[in-house]
């Protein structure tokens, strides 16, 4: 849609960013030239059928992977490497099983080198904002699939990235915990204006959180349209009951074109 | 209440052992064994107490217990050592597999009449021994370890840019940890297996040399109770490298826990 953001207000630039990935008996095009900007503390959200190439995207901007052509800047550097101000939260909560919640937490800081002292209270800081200070010394065994997952995006949060990166993150939660977790997301990021680039295929989860929302479609993906959500914020549970919730969860299932379509599942 | 609990079972490991004890004095009094077959429990125990007062088995059971020691710990830290370089560069497995699957197979017990040969009567062949067993547990062990490091890790510390050196602080060594101690377990009592094979090979001390004299002279106590303080060192080693790994591992001895049900580790 508009693209006349000013460039100050641009967090992420993405340039005919394409991948194809190279095997021997064929090339997979994964993801065909995808364009757009994620505006500075936005919360703009990646949406799409499994195996659209979302995942793919999320990696490249967070320089996990290289892009077969196209480039992105991130904050005003060109990326070449994974950048200093991201921070990711996966699919898995990928926590280190032999270290307890706080040194989970405080592992992106040890990597940076932050002094003790210094890394215990950013830690702190980032367990409070989940919930999980009173769980710090367990281990994560010890806690259920949702608290691991807060303890992942507490460590996203510990080194404070400007921007973070959310592959799917309550993808394998039951619907319960992920509104509950949607909620405290939101209240997280209101509260600490990080840019949010947020991947999932659930479209209302997409609609409740997002500022935009960037629809995937096809073989190879590509963003077929970014939908902008003009709903209230500070958003609750309520913002459900909106008949415009309802609206844009209609305009997106129709962009993404599932229902037209009686596709293999 | 689990105080009581393992008090029972304490006595019941007793009252089985006296009972043991009890059907064995059976057996020589209804049969009317002489003690060149089957000794009495009373002439072992004199035996022991005789061996352990004259220095006797001290003397033999340090002998092995170097070699073994020594063994297990040069053999291991190779094994370590190599299976980290096997495991982390696939392309020097593929070159190197098909030898190392071959020297796999080999029973090393075999090897042992040509390491005496090689290395001699002394503690070397036995060490020799020894550190080649513990070498192959501790080296698949290891090199299964590092390749078993899941993407998802990689991924995590490449996003959080962890150099090398960090990755295998961080992540490669205590994610190998469990292994590598589930290895040495294995290889400390394989390791005393090696050393006791080199001295019934050819050697002028340890309990193996001991156990070879003893039945030479059809001394039967002896021969039993060298097998008892044999037992003993290895059940020693062996809690040695348990009590270590619970140190080490606390996290992981409590997952296993969870994974199996509170089961009594040894």
């Amino acid at each position: 849609m508009a693209n006349e953001t000013n460039h100050s207000q641009v967090a992420i630039k993405v340039a005919g960013v394409e991948k194809v990935y190279r095997t021997k008996s064929r090339d997979i095009h994964a993801l065909a030239s995808c364009t757009f900007e994620v505006r500075k503390t936005e919360f703009l959200s990646l949406v799409g059928p499994s195996g659209c190439g979302k995942t793919t995207l999320l990696n490249i901007l967070g320089g996990l992977l290289p892009p077969s052509r196209g480039e992105i800047w991130v904050e005003g550097r060109k990326l070449t490497e994974v950048p200093d101000n991201i921070g990711y939260v996966f699919q898995d909560p990928v926590l280190l099983p032999w270290r307890t919640v706080i040194r989970n937490v405080r592992l992106p800081l040890d990597v940076r080198g932050v002094n003790g002292k210094q890394a215990e209270e950013k830690a702190r800081q980032a367990l409070d904002m989940v919930g999980l200070w009173d769980f710090r010394n367990q281990y994560p065994h010890e806690l259920s699939g949702g608290m691991k997952q807060r303890v992942a995006i507490a460590r996203a949060l510990g080194y404070e990235p400007s921007i973070l990166m959310m592959d799917e993150p309550f993808g394998a939660l039951d619907a319960l915990t992920r509104e509950k977790l949607n909620l405290r997301l939101l209240k997280i990021w209101s509260k600490t204006q990080k840019t949010v680039v947020f991947v999932t295929h659930n479209i209302s989860e997409a609609v409740f959180l997002s500022d935009r929302v960037a629809v995937f479609q096809g073989h190879p993906g590509t963003i077929k349209t970014i939908v902008e959500i003009d709903l209230p914020r500070p958003r609750g549970a309520s913002v459900m009951d909106d008949p415009r919730f309802a609206q844009y969860i209609s305009v997106i299932r129709k962009d993404l074109g599932h229902l037209e379509e009686e596709e293999e599942i | 209440m689990t105080q009581r609990v393992s008090f029972k079972v304490y006595l019941s490991y007793l009252v089985i052992f006296v009972a043991f004890l009890g059907l064995w004095k059976f057996v020589i009094f209804i049969f009317d064994y002489p003690t060149f077959v089957l000794p009495s429990p009373e002439s072992i125990a004199r035996e022991l107490f005789v061996g352990l007062a004259n220095g006797l088995f001290i003397k033999h059971a340090y002998v092995t217990f170097l070699e073994t020691v020594l063994g297990f710990t040069m053999g291991g830290a190779f094994g370590v050592i190599l299976g980290y370089a096997f495991g982390k560069f696939p392309r020097v497995e593929l070159l190197f597999s098909p030898y190392i699957i071959a020297l796999q197979t080999v029973p090393k017990v075999a090897l042992a009449p040509l390491l005496v040969l090689w290395f001699g009567y002394g503690l070397g062949s036995k060490i020799v021994i020894a550190g080649l067993i513990t070498f192959f547990v501790l080296f698949v062990n290891v090199m299964v370890g590092v390749r078993s490091v899941e993407t998802n890790m990689i991924n995590l510390m490449r996003s959080i840019k962890a150099n090398a050196w960090q990755f295998f602080l961080l992540v490669e060594v205590p994610h190998s940890l469990p292994m590598i101690f589930a290895g040495a377990k294995a290889g400390i009592t394989l390791a005393i297996i090696g050393a006791i094979v080199g001295e019934f090979m050819g050697s002028k001390e340890g309990l193996g040399y001991l156990l070879v004299w003893a039945s030479g002279q059809f001394d039967m106590p002896l021969i039993v109770a060298s097998v008892v303080i044999l037992t003993l060192m290895g059940l020693g080693l062996y809690k040695i490298i348990a009590l270590l790994e619970r140190f080490f591992l606390s996290w992981h001895v409590s997952y296993v826990r969870l994974q199996v049900g509170d089961i009594k580790t040894i």
